[in-house]
């Protein structure tokens, strides 16, 4: 170590640049696997092997997919359902933050204690009621019982992250906007919304990707209605649905795979840097 | 006086505003989630297959204490929590550190390793089936072709491996998100920390354990806790990965009270009972979390 530091420091950079560079492989090698495999043909499937690039590239597997699986049914449900989501909770949440971190009024304290309590158990063991509540609805039956069951729980922990936010901007900016004459929702509209826009950019994103990825929620509430499945229920019901042949059906289950993750892969590499940053911020205020 | 009355109405007018922006999401709130945490309650106590009720008082919670299966899904619960913290929670250490130094290319290196994170757990579940099929998945082959194994093996087949899979299956996919975190973290360590250990004569090793961890700490509590708090509820890679197969091997609290709220896998529905499983549920995350709090104050005390 003392006899040359400069191959010693060579040396730890080159193992530093074999383990990084061991664990990028592994973190992408499934998802590659999974790209290539969408491309090759249901022989190709069949046989297994261990080679990553298709023999014969072919688009076939998402062709099938898309109209005999039902699959741009899933796609279109996926997106309607992730947005409509996203901009409800962009509105509610922004709208208690500012309620919330700017206001007094009675039940305050019992509303945000409620908030707290229930990031303890949120969704996990409560999925049955939920359930109950959306078919004695009649709500299942299109996908609004699926949003407005979601909106329930999705602007709790977006609503803390707006509070965190705005604890940063000072009050006189909302004061002078009264005198302008502005009242409470003027003061939201045309004050906070505009300042708040970065927490908006991660509360979107959050938002987003959770409703796009969700799998319990949507799988309960589509049980009876197979029409309704978004993207992640319905390629997931296939891993266990056998084919008209019997057995598994590879091609569409890969293609499916793929369908779900390319949307989400391409929010991530347009905007990655809000992604990070909104994990950090959810996770410090959370 | 007519001050006053001015004031009034225009406080009368502002709480008008106030509830009309809270409303409608806070009623969406108590509807789907603190009005359903009541329906548990109530029905944990009910004899209620979807159809009929009846007050049965605490059977509900004599049988499922008597429930094996119930028991071998808590263990299941905590070997896939406390696992996959062991074995990630190192890891994620390791790359945050090493990726907070001066290597070339960490950004993209932190994008990579953040990738998996995006990516449904149910999909994830669905990729690792494909790849570990016995008869064409791509991990067989692999193993076979580099001579490790003579025939295909089948990790879903037995409790133990299944498990196993489960928790690595986990790592792979949340190493990212604690590494990022946990990249927010040491960035946030003045730099004036680690000259004065130099000047101290601190090797790398000391700076690891004297300066970051330590100064980590705060940080690694609340990382720690999310992922025990989310690890309890594991519900989605289970449910598509093993389906809590071989024979209940890998069931865990929730996918044992989801097939009896939802009649899945031959399971009989009966709503008062996963109601009651639910409860003991709530209160074993609590345990753990309430355990953890006490810890992991009495360990930054200690400092």
């Amino acid at each position: 170590m003392t006899a040359n530091p400069k191959l010693y420091r060579i040396a730890v950079r080159a193992l530093l640049y074999m383990i990084v560079a061991t664990a990028s492989v592994i973190a992408l090698f499934p998802i590659a696997y999974v790209f290539m495999a969408s491309f090759k043909t249901t022989q190709e499937l069949l046989a297994g092997g261990t080679r990553l690039l298709p023999r014969d590239f072919t688009f076939e597997n998402y062709v099938n997919a898309w109209q005999a699986a039902n699959f741009s049914r899933y796609t279109l449900n996926s997106l309607l359902y992730a947005g409509i989501v996203t901009v409800l909770t962009v509105l509610f949440a922004t709208m208690m933050g500012y309620v919330f971190q700017r206001k007094s009024f009675p039940g305050k304290r019992f509303m945000l204690g409620s908030f707290y309590f229930s990031m303890f158990v949120a969704g996990a063991v409560t999925i049955y009621p939920v359930f109950i509540i959306v078919v004695q609805a009649e709500l299942h039956r299109s996908l609004l019982g699926l949003i407005l069951a979601t909106l329930g729980g999705s602007s709790i922990l977006t609503t803390f992250l707006v509070i965190g936010y705005l604890k940063g901007i000072p009050k006189e900016l909302d004061e002078s906007a009264i005198i302008d004459g502005c009242g409470t929702f003027g003061v939201y509209a045309k004050v906070i919304f505009p300042i708040i826009t970065p927490v908006v950019g991660v509360v979107t994103l959050i938002t987003f990707q959770s409703t796009w990825n969700s799998y319990m929620l949507p799988l309960a509430l589509t049980l009876t209605v197979p029409d309704n499945r978004p993207l992640s229920v319905g390629v997931t019901s296939l891993a266990y649905v056998s084919g008209p042949q019997g057995g598994t059906q590879w091609d569409l289950l890969i293609a499916g795979t793929c369908m779900s993750i390319i949307p989400i892969a391409i929010v991530y590499l347009w905007a990655n840097r809000f992604f990070i940053g909104g994990i950090t911020a959810g996770a410090l205020k959370g | 006086m007519r001050k006053t009355m001015t004031f009034r109405r225009a406080r009368t007018r502002e709480l008008v505003s106030i509830y009309a922006m809270v409303g409608v999401p806070y009623l969406l709130f108590a509807t789907f989630v603190l009005f359903p945490l009541l329906w548990i309650l109530r029905y944990s106590f009910y004899d209620y297959d979807g159809v009929r009720a009846t007050f049965v008082g605490l059977e509900n919670f004599r049988v499922l204490i008597a429930d094996k299966v119930w028991w071998k899904s808590v263990v299941n619960t905590l070997i896939l929590t406390f696992g996959s913290l062991a074995i990630g929670m190192p890891l994620s250490l390791l790359f945050a550190v090493i990726l907070n130094g001066k290597l070339k290319g960490r950004v993209a290196f932190r994008a990579i390793l953040y990738f998996p994170v995006l990516i449904s757990l149910a999909v994830v579940g669905t990729i690792f089936r494909i790849m570990l099929a016995p008869d064409n998945g791509i991990i067989n082959e692999l193993l076979i072709a580099t001579g490790l194994i003579d025939k295909p093996i089948y990790v879903l087949a037995t409790a133990g491996t299944a498990l196993l899979t489960l928790i690595l299956v986990e790592v792979w996919h949340g190493m990212g998100y604690n590494m990022t975190l946990m990249l927010a973290g040491l960035q946030r360590i003045p730099a004036e920390l680690y000259e004065a250990a130099i000047i101290d004569g601190a090797n790398e090793r000391q700076k690891m354990f004297y300066v970051t961890i330590p100064q980590l700490g705060p940080m690694l509590q609340i990382i720690i806790m999310l992922h025990v708090l989310n690890g309890l509820k594991i519900f989605d890679l289970v449910n598509v990965l093993t389906r809590g197969q071989p024979f209940h091997g890998s069931e865990t609290m929730v996918t044992y009270i989801f097939n009896y709220f939802f009649e899945m896998e031959g399971y009989r529905a009966q709503q008062g009972y996963a109601a009651s499983a639910s409860v003991v549920a709530f209160l074993i995350i609590s345990i753990v979390a309430l355990t953890y709090f006490k810890l992991s104050r009495r360990l930054s005390n200690n400092e």
